[in-house]
């Protein structure tokens, strides 16, 4: 894996996921050159972990799917939101910005008590 | 609920594997194809952009291999892994998994079939649209009292004009009548009914149209409706019937419609007539009510509208304090009422022969879950979890149980075939819906209710039973046998027996009840008739109205004995108002000659017959004479009576009106003869007894005789009656040719005289004991299932007990204890649970005895013989059961039973 690229977390593709289906419905390549893209080249989404969780969160119902044509022509599996997954997507956003901002406090802790 | 949500999920990928996976390759091949592209893109040649896409991608095998990973289901999937498991175990013991399943077969068949019967006959039997709208009116007087009245006319019209927006009605009335074209004429049974009849009912006509509003009103011209049979039967099945002319009891009448066979209602009903309402609406008429709910209106809706039109109409009645119910009964329930106690007893047979199945189910089960311990025990040593045990166990009885509904539904199937084949059309003919039988919807998914039951009741003794004793024990000890087998083995094998003990009492009842009936039907076949059966063929007849005066029906009789005589095979002929199998038929009341006039008299069955009538039926005629030519109006009134008129008219006493049979009284006593002489009056007429016939006894309650008082047709002819021939022996001629020859005498004579029914009395009497003759098979048919299933139950447990106790009987031998000895050890296991069932059997058949008397003739419900016999057998049966695996266990050399396991 190249320097200044990240493995995500697993908790945190599902978060980008629901945050990039949002947008649109989009099949799996799609989602992965997506993510690049929004990431600015950070984010390096492995297939290995990138089907199965599109897998686990389909059963967890917060996504469906179906067939599509693409714009070239090709049959393509499309994922999108479902309420659930909008749900989710809600609730994991507002958790990731307590956590990280108290990620981000402890990070700027300069030592010392009030 | 979470675990539920993806369950639509996980159900589709495990269901349609294959597409899946087709689906989840398409996708990572896009996904290449798609980073190939790109590659191409910037610049890359195809080769190379190919070789990198793949490099990025990774190993395809792992991709697929933990998407599958991600779709396991492991409750649904250890399921599957069960439920195979289960399957190779149980093909390791196929004769025991053959054994539970033809059980739990022949107990789910066997309730399938009877519960589609009852329910055909019961709730569904209807063969018209909606049958569940249709009902019948009765009014019962009282509350709680069983079998109301049928309404009258002027019930009828309160309701026809107060309910209309609840249900339409429409009345019925029966009648019998002749119907003719000039040429032949057929006695049937015929209904006039109200307008809206036949379309409340839903029937479609075969030809032509049913009645319509017009046809019910009095100035329209008469017109009637036949059915398939009759229009078969009396007219060829002439396509041009629609627009003939009839004549129905003398008037004409044109033919505007057929009704095809199967949608005859009443199901008696040969042909239908419109009825005027005005001549319905009269008070003191009673008729049939039949309605049909609205839509959306319900049964109860119904009724309380009915009862409110019925109160409103009270109030104008003289005695408000009656209360009256008005019943609304589904449309078929009258089929119920005809055999309710022959239907409860059934229903009751087939339950028990259920439980008896399940309980051997679950009894085998349980033997080889305690055969089965230390696999057990050696799984849960390895880590299984009791759950999981039990979870196969479980697997295991459900493979069983639904091979046991399949093959229990294909039981039901071939047993309502067996039914409807094997039952006598004269018991089925006024059942409706009986033609349309087949295996019930609601009776196949009560099949698989009880497949589900049977599966639960087999898998869960036996599967708490494994968990619950200690592994340890299971697995320590040599041979899982009563010594080191620990509690579960030892609850084990007492659940067992009680479940051995338990269908001993089941079976024994069944035995004894079947043993009951069948005895009780030796005695109806064997007790004589009183009439001859064999070579009587006998042909009703009524004279069209007016047309004979009293002379007249004298020639005419004189001239059809005559031509009847001439017939070939005839050797003797005489006509009778009624057979001796009549249900009913006229009564009289006579007293002694010069006694008070104002006593009532006794009733008595009336019968006038021409003088050869008791030799031709074969009535034995004990005392006296028969009837003469010479008896005639000219002459003195003569009456022959029966014996038992006989030996009261010798007592002058007066006895009770239903006298039980005694084979020694219906021959007369000694003092029959005095009675020869003695004067009777009859309807004022006073006639001098010239003979004594044997007694017979009344069909229609077997157990009582029936006083009858033959009179010579010629001092009181009758407009309608039966010409009973005899054969010269040898029977000569078939029946149905010498019927056809009947006929042809009869309306050569005169064509307006209506022909009836014809039959040969072997046949109406066979018909009379149908119901204890179909019973009877039934119940034994039930039993001898039951006593299979039991006597198997028994031997595997014996079987089981004295395998589980090899070595312990091993060790006595090589003690020095003697065959015998073991051999008495080994059985005792086994028949202490039967005595113990037998003895409950007994206390349970005792009671439920006393709820069939009503169906036993000639036998008390507690028979000893019946008890003996049943008794007796079931245990020599028992006693072989656990005498044959004893045996085995006992004479085994004692050094292979020590090294057993």
């Amino acid at each position: 894996m190249a320097r200044g690229q990240s493995d995500l977390l697993q908790g945190t593709l599902e978060l980008l996921v629901l945050k990039t289906l949002s947008l649109e419905p989009m099949h799996g390549w799609g989602i992965s050159q997506r993510l690049r893209q929004m990431s600015g080249d950070v984010f390096q989404v492995n297939q290995g972990s990138l089907y199965p969780a599109l897998q686990r969160m389909k059963t967890k119902g917060w996504l469906r799917s179906e067939w599509r044509v693409t714009d070239n022509g090709r049959r393509a599996r499309y994922y999108m939101l479902t309420d659930a997954g909008r749900h989710e997507l809600a609730r994991v956003r507002s958790e990731w910005e307590h956590s990280s901002a108290a990620v981000n406090a402890v990070l700027d802790w300069a030592g010392g008590f009030a | 609920m979470r675990w539920l949500s993806g369950a639509g999920e996980h159900l589709r990928m495990l269901l349609f594997r294959r597409r899946e996976n087709a689906e989840m390759d398409e996708e990572l091949l896009f996904h290449l194809d798609m980073e190939t592209e790109q590659n191409i893109r910037l610049g890359m040649a195809p080769r190379e952009a190919r070789r990198r896409a793949r490099v990025a991608f990774g190993g395809l095998e792992g991709h697929r291999e933990s998407l599958r990973q991600g779709r396991r289901w492991p409750l649904l999937e250890d399921g599957w892994h069960d439920l195979r498991y289960g399957a190779r175990s149980l093909r390791r013991t196929p004769g025991f998994a053959a054994t539970i399943v033809l059980a739990l077969a022949l107990g789910i068949g066997t309730s399938v079939a009877v519960f589609s019967v009852v329910r055909q006959l019961v709730t569904h039997a209807v063969p018209f649209e909606d049958p569940e709208m249709l009902f019948s009116v009765e009014i019962a007087e009282a509350p709680g009292v069983g079998i109301g009245r049928n309404p009258t006319g002027e019930e009828f019209r309160a309701w026809r004009n107060g309910a209309a927006n609840a249900a339409d009605v429409a009345a019925l009335r029966l009648q019998e009548a002749a119907i003719g074209d000039g040429t032949h004429t057929a006695w049937a049974t015929a209904y006039r009914v109200s307008e809206g009849f036949l379309s409340i009912l839903g029937v479609r006509p075969l030809l032509g149209r049913t009645f319509t509003a017009d046809d019910h009103l009095p100035s329209s011209p008469p017109v009637v409706v036949l059915t398939e049979a009759l229009w078969e039967r009396h007219f060829g099945r002439d396509e041009n019937i629609v627009g003939r002319r009839l004549h129905v009891d003398g008037q004409p009448h044109a033919v505007v419609g057929v009704v095809p066979r199967g949608l005859e209602f009443p199901s008696i009903a040969e042909f239908w007539v419109p009825l005027p309402e005005t001549e319905l609406f009269a008070a003191d008429l009673s008729l049939g009510v039949i309605g049909r709910l609205r839509d959306g209106r319900t049964p109860t809706e119904a009724r309380a509208l009915l009862e409110t039109l019925h109160r409103a109409m009270e109030a104008d009645d003289p005695e408000p304090d009656r209360v009256a119910r008005v019943g609304i009964l589904p449309l078929p329930g009258r089929n119920a009422a005809r055999s309710d106690i022959a239907v409860r007893l059934l229903q009751g047979a087939v339950l028990l022969v259920l439980l008896i199945g399940i309980a051997n189910g679950a009894g085998l089960m349980l033997t080889r879950g305690m055969l089965r311990r230390r696999e057990i025990a050696a799984r849960t040593a390895l880590g299984a979890s009791r759950f999981r045990i039990v979870r196969q166990i479980l697997a295991e009885s459900a493979l069983l149980a639904a091979a046991g509904g399949a093959l229990g539904l294909a039981v039901g199937w071939g047993g309502i075939e067996l039914l409807r084949s094997g039952l006598p059309p004269s018991m089925t003919r006024q059942m409706l819906g009986w033609a349309q039988m087949g295996l019930d919807a609601r009776a196949a998914l009560f099949s698989l209710m009880l497949a589900a039951t049977g599966a639960l009741a087999c898998g869960l003794v036996p599967a708490l039973n494994a968990v619950r004793g200690n592994p340890a024990a299971g697995l320590g000890s040599g041979s899982p046998d009563a010594s080191g087998g620990g509690a579960g083995g030892r609850a084990g094998s007492r659940t067992a027996r009680l479940l051995v003990t338990g269908e001993v009492a089941l079976s024994l009842t069944l035995l004894l009840t079947a043993g009951l009936l069948a005895r009780s039907l030796v005695e109806l076949l064997r007790s004589e008739t009183g009439y001859a059966t064999e070579g009587v063929l006998t042909a009703q007849w009524v004279l069209p109205p007016g047309g004979y005066a009293d002379d007249g029906i004298q020639r005419l009789q004189d001239q059809l004995l005559e031509r009847a005589r001439a017939l070939p095979g005839v050797s003797s002929a005489a006509i009778t108002a009624h057979l001796p199998t009549a249900p009913f038929g006229a009564t009289r009341r006579y007293r002694t000659a010069g006694s008070d006039p104002d006593t009532e008299g006794t009733s008595a069955a009336w019968r006038p017959v021409t003088p050869d009538y008791l030799r031709t039926m074969g009535i034995e005629l004990l005392r006296g004479r028969h009837f003469r030519d010479a008896d005639d109006t000219a002459s003195a009134g003569v009456v022959i009576v029966d014996a038992s008129i006989a030996d009261r008219l010798v007592a002058e006493g007066t006895g009770p009106e239903v006298v039980r049979p005694d084979p020694a009284r219906m021959g007369g006593n000694a003092g029959a003869a005095d009675a020869l002489g003695t004067r009777i009056e009859v309807d004022g007429v006073s006639r001098t007894v010239v003979g004594v016939a044997r007694t017979m006894l009344n069909p229609v309650y077997p157990g009582a005789l029936r006083r009858t008082l033959y009179v010579p047709q010629a001092q009181a002819p009758t407009r309608s009656g039966y010409l009973v021939l005899r054969d010269a022996g040898g029977s000569a001629v078939p029946p149905p040719d010498l019927a056809r020859a009947v006929h042809e005498a009869l309306w050569s004579l005169d064509p307006d005289i209506a022909v009836g029914a014809t039959a040969t009395m072997a046949d109406i009497a066979s018909d009379l004991r149908g119901v204890q003759r179909v019973m009877a098979v039934a119940i034994a048919i039930f039993a001898l299932i039951s006593l299979v299933i039991t006597i198997i139950s028994l031997y595997a447990l014996v079987a089981h007990a004295v395998a589980t106790r090899q070595r312990e009987l091993g060790i006595r031998m090589a003690l020095g204890a003697g065959p015998r000895q073991l051999l008495r050890s080994a059985m005792m296991q086994g028949m202490t649970g039967v005595a113990i069932g037998a003895a409950f059997g007994l206390l349970l058949s005792a009671g439920i005895a006393r709820l069939v008397a009503g169906l036993l003739y000639g036998v008390r419900p507690l028979d000893p013989v019946v008890f003996t016999l049943v008794l007796v057998g079931l245990l020599a049966l028992a006693l072989l059961a656990t005498y044959l695996p004893a045996r085995r266990a006992a004479t085994t050399d004692a050094m292979i039973s020590l090294r057993c396991e």
